[in-house]
């Protein structure tokens, strides 16, 4: 795992010449080439699955832009191995170059394009400008209809949705275990299983060696069915671990597939729901089809665009695609300096030929030009009123609807929640408060709600950060503990605030000295806590509580329409271990 | 001065990769996927191979390292696991026999092992943990902390690296972790409770905190990287004081740093002055984004200082370097493909000179050296072969 700047594919070292290309199942043109110049015109349909037909859906449009593949993902989960250089290619096709092309061509192209903002993105230009997180909305909001987008959202509320089919799957998952064994939820003692190197777990084995070819095959059969299968509950699916993580999905998948995929909450990502809702509301407002809608998420990691360009999240399953591009925190810092520079220019305070030296420093690939054209197009754009459904904003009192949360959406307190009420049948204001216990540091932490009678117990872990997922699934392995649900999250310290695709803090340091509102590192990083949560600014409003959350589940994700909820996962093993591997040599 | 043959010991079938000492007993590991270990009845007796270790590892095992206590011994391997094996030697075991029981196997990293090392006990330091660090072809250090007699839990994963890393160690009397790497720089790593000890020490009011309230979720951090070599950094060896580092290169030199502490002062003191020109004052980093800023530009030495520079040590790449631990004079031992071992000492004006040399110490490439008890020095190589000399000074 590397925090590299730079995913560096031609290594150099004493055991394999340089390559030109790790993933083999590309070939680039020109052989020759020492540099890496991967066009999506260089790879055909089959590239993007791995051979059994499941894979990545590419944009529909080929573009014959000559665009070196830059195979930079600051993600914490990246590594050599991990992230292919397709997926890099997938990634770096939701560029702010394409968006702003998008935003122009509207017009011609018979699309209109929504975005939807996530509470991190909006805690972190908060930050960045130094104004509350209400503001902070408004002005994202403004920004983005200044460029012609017809209306921008709060993701938020697809958060709220998510977890309120995240809290449906695990009660119905939870009830069936008790139904198969009636003691699975018991409090049981701590046994002192010694770990044996004979009796390590075959499945978190990197390399099995099975004796028996058709033993291998019945296994991979059978776990194939677990995981598909929406009816079948059983021990293999506890602990449910979250999927609204893409990093963590991307190491499941190819990493430890046999082990967790039949485990993975099959509930799709919030930015999906949102997407699923606003494209079937918005669509059915203007009287178009969803495919002319174009919906733009805003988040805090650079591997949403991965999962947003998931075959199971695209037109092979629903007839559009869910999420047609993500912007990170730092293509709209971008999107902001954009928009000082030209004010600049226009008041008179700059030259052209400084205002574009300056504009390419940020972005060298968008004209000023085009820009400025776009901003003059829709000058007199007004922020409709579509912004005010769908959202946990209070525009009486200017502030947001909230829970009480760390940085990722508050899942296992939600979930506590609601297994409090419907499992064990505490009454709301009865429910034992929550109390996390640090296993190790604050990133590792457990949580468990016991019943009225303390005879039984459901056991919540959360964990944050690569180093603690390997503690947490070494710790599975010697089995001494039994955990019921796992929210992980890549990024350590705080989630998905603490995204790679957040405004870095050496950015908000600069503009925080320009507008006179100077913070050190350790500030900075506290005040974007504060703007993600904070008693000032945020009223504490539970998710269950949200009439409008309810009525929207109730009409469209509720009974036979759960399914729509429901994704897949798959094993890309084979892919990966390719990779790791190219030349097969034994060193 | 001398360097004597004393024994040699064949039985490896392939390539013998490494070789550690646990006060009278030898261990060495190699290709033929297993682990001898050699011991002598008596002063008088031959070194015997009282007993192999295979079966436990997948493919070449390229490194081991017994614990501070000699009851542990740790085998890193390419098959990218660590086995623990706990030790129990002939006087305390009921069959009078000694025996290794495997009681752990550490896993998770990508790519072949290519080190371990334990962590010493750090006498002047406020941290008491346990700790086992072992690098990758994957560019990361993983460190690992011993929690019970069987069980490891991760302490960190440490990125920085640019290229594979081949060899890691602690320094003997600091919680500060040296690694060095195909990208030819050192980098160091110190846990965090390093400076909060040191503020302590010194009497600052402000001091840090005690190990045990630490609630860091980093808890080693960069502190520096030493980029002097021109070629892939293959070995590193501490003095017993801590004070020397010394590094060895496929660049064929061998490179002497010395820790200042003023310089290391200075370096600080450097820092906090960038930052108040920007009219900041920086503390720590947290977060993921800072660190991964500050881990990959680092430029300070965290005050090690080049003392000495010696090109063309060897004729080919040196592979191995040890630091006498027990020695009043520095006194160096290092090996390479050349299939030499070089001594290399202190003289009167604190100039390391190379003193003794002995070609063709191995028939092929030589792959360690380490130094024991009692002036001996153990070595082996690609001839399969382990070889016991004794220094006299």
């Amino acid at each position: 795992m590397t925090r590299r700047s730079g995913l560096i594919v031609t290594d150099l070292d004493d055991f394999a010449p340089s390559q030109v290309c790790v993933n083999p199942l590309v070939q680039s043109k020109n052989k020759e080439s020492t540099q890496i110049t991967l066009t999506l015109e260089d790879l055909d349909d089959n590239s993007f699955n791995n051979g059994n037909g499941i894979g990545f859906e590419p944009e529909s449009e080929s573009e014959s832009e000559e665009e070196e593949v830059q195979l930079t993902l600051s993600d914490c989960l990246a590594c050599s191995g991990c992230i292919t250089s397709i997926e890099s290619i997938l990634v770096n096709k939701q560029s702010l170059y394409k968006f702003i092309k998008v935003v122009s061509d509207q017009k011609q192209d018979n699309k209109v394009v929504i975005v939807s903002l996530s509470p991190q993105t909006r805690a972190s230009v908060a930050t960045y400008l130094n104004i509350t997180p209400f503001e902070a909305q408004e002005k994202i909001a403004n920004l983005f209809v200044k460029l012609g987008v017809h209306s921008v959202y709060d993701l938020s509320f697809g958060r709220d949705l998510y977890l309120q089919g995240l809290g449906e799957e695990f009660l119905s998952n939870c009830k069936k275990i008790e139904k198969i064994e009636k003691d699975y939820f018991e409090v049981k003692k701590k046994t002192q299983s010694k770990v044996q190197l004979n009796n390590l777990s075959l499945l978190l084995d990197d390399d099995d060696e099975y004796e028996d070819d058709d033993e291998e095959e019945e296994l991979k059969i059978k776990i194939e069915q677990e995981t598909q299968s929406e009816e079948k509950v059983s021990k293999n699916t506890f602990p449910t671990f979250v999927g609204n993580c893409p990093a963590w999905v991307c190491l499941a998948e190819k990493r430890y597939p046999e082990l967790i995929l039949p485990k993975m909450s099959k509930i799709m990502p919030e930015q999906e729901i949102m997407g699923y809702l606003l494209k079937k509301k918005v669509a059915a407002l203007l009287s178009r089809k969803e495919e002319d809608i174009y919906h733009v998420s805003l988040m805090s990691c650079y591997d949403k665009k991965l999962e947003a360009s998931r075959e199971e999240f695209g037109t092979k399953t629903f007839g559009f695609k869910l999420v047609d591009s993500v912007l990170t925190s730092v293509e709209v810092k971008d999107l902001f300096q954009f928009d000082d520079i030209i004010a600049k220019f226009e008041k008179g305070e700059m030259e052209k030929e400084e205002m574009e030296k300056k504009f390419k420093k940020v972005d060298p690939k968008i004209d000023p030009e085009t820009y400025q054209q776009i901003l003059k197009k829709n000058m007199d754009n007004e922020n409709p009123e579509t912004v005010k459904q769908y959202s946990n904003l209070d525009y009486q009192n200017k502030k947001i609807y909230s829970m009480r949360e760390r940085g990722s959406g508050g899942i296992c307190e939600y979930l506590y929640r609601q297994m409090g009420q419907l499992f064990f049948n505490y009454q709301k204001d009865e429910i034992p408060k929550i109390n996390w216990v640090n296993l190790r540091g604050k990133d590792f932490q457990s949580l468990k709600l016991k019943s009225k009678d303390q005879k039984k117990e459901i056991h919540f872990i959360r964990v944050y950060g690569f180093k603690n997922i390997q503690n947490l699934l070494r710790k599975m392995e010697t089995d001494q503990e039994t955990f019921h649900f796992i929210e992980i999250e890549a990024c350590p310290h705080s989630a998905c605030l603490n995204g790679g695709g957040q405004i870095k803090i050496d950015q908000i340091k600069k503009k925080r000295v320009q507008l006179n509102a100077i913070l050190n590192a350790g500030q900075i990083v506290d005040k974007l806590e504060e703007n993600y949560f904070n008693e000032k600014d945020f009223v504490i409003r539970l998710p269950d509580l949200n009439t409008e959350v309810n009525q929207i589940f109730e009409k469209y994700f509720s009974n036979e329409n759960f399914k729509i909820l429901k994704t897949e996962y798959h094993n890309r093993k084979k892919d990966f271990d390719k990779i790791k591997n190219p030349l097969e040599l034994e060193w | 001065m001398a360097l004597t043959l004393v024994s040699t010991l064949e039985g490896h079938e392939d390539i013998v990769w490494q070789v550690a000492w646990n006060g009278g007993i030898l261990s060495s590991c190699g290709s033929d996927l297993s682990v001898r270990i050699w011991q002598k009845e008596k002063e008088t007796t031959e070194y015997e191979c009282t007993c192999i270790l295979n079966k436990s590892h997948k493919r070449t095992i390229r490194s081991l390292q017994w614990s501070r206590d000699g009851q542990y011994l740790a085998t890193a391997s390419f098959d990218s696991t660590v086995n623990i094996w706990k030790f129990t030697p002939s006087s305390k075991s009921n069959d009078n026999e000694d025996s290794f029981e495997c009681v752990s196997t550490l896993k998770g990293q990508e790519k072949e092992l290519k080190s371990v090392c334990w962590s010493p006990n750090w006498k002047n330091f406020s941290l008491k943990k346990q700790y086992l660090a072992c690098c990758s072809r994957d560019h990361s250090v993983w460190i690992w902390e011993k929690i019970s007699s069987d069980d490891f839990e991760i302490s960190e994963v440490l990125e920085g690296h640019e290229g594979d890393v081949k060899h890691v160690g602690f320094s003997p009397t600091e919680p500060i972790l040296v690694s060095s790497s195909y990208d030819n720089s050192v980098r160091i790593w110190s846990h965090v409770s390093l400076n909060s000890d040191k503020k302590q020490k010194k009497g600052n009011s402000k001091g840090g905190k005690l190990v045990d309230e630490l609630d860091e979720e980093m808890e080693w951090k960069a502190q520096g990287k030493l980029a002097d070599h021109t070629n892939i950094v293959t070995s590193t060896s501490f003095s017993a004081d801590g004070k020397i580092l010394v590094s060895v290169s496929a660049d064929r030199s061998l490179i002497i740093y010395e820790k200042k502490e003023e310089q290391e002062q200075e370096q600080e003191k450097e820092l906090e002055n960038v930052k108040e020109e920007e009219k900041v004052k920086g503390e720590e980093y947290k977060g993921k984004s800072a660190l991964y800023e500050f881990s990959s530009y680092i430029q300070s030495t965290a005050g090690w200082v080049i003392r000495q520079k010696i090109e063309n040590l060897h004729e080919r790449n040196i592979m191995s370097v040890d630091i006498k631990k027990d020695d009043s004079k520095l006194t160096i031992a290092t090996c390479g493909e050349d299939d030499c071992i070089h001594i290399l000492q202190e003289d009167e004006n604190n100039v390391i000179q190379k003193i003794i040399s002995i070609p063709n110490a191995h028939k092929s490439d030589i792959n360690c050296v380490t130094w024991g008890e009692n002036n001996l020095l153990a070595s082996c190589g690609d001839d399969r072969l382990v070889k016991i000399w004794k220094f006299e000074n």
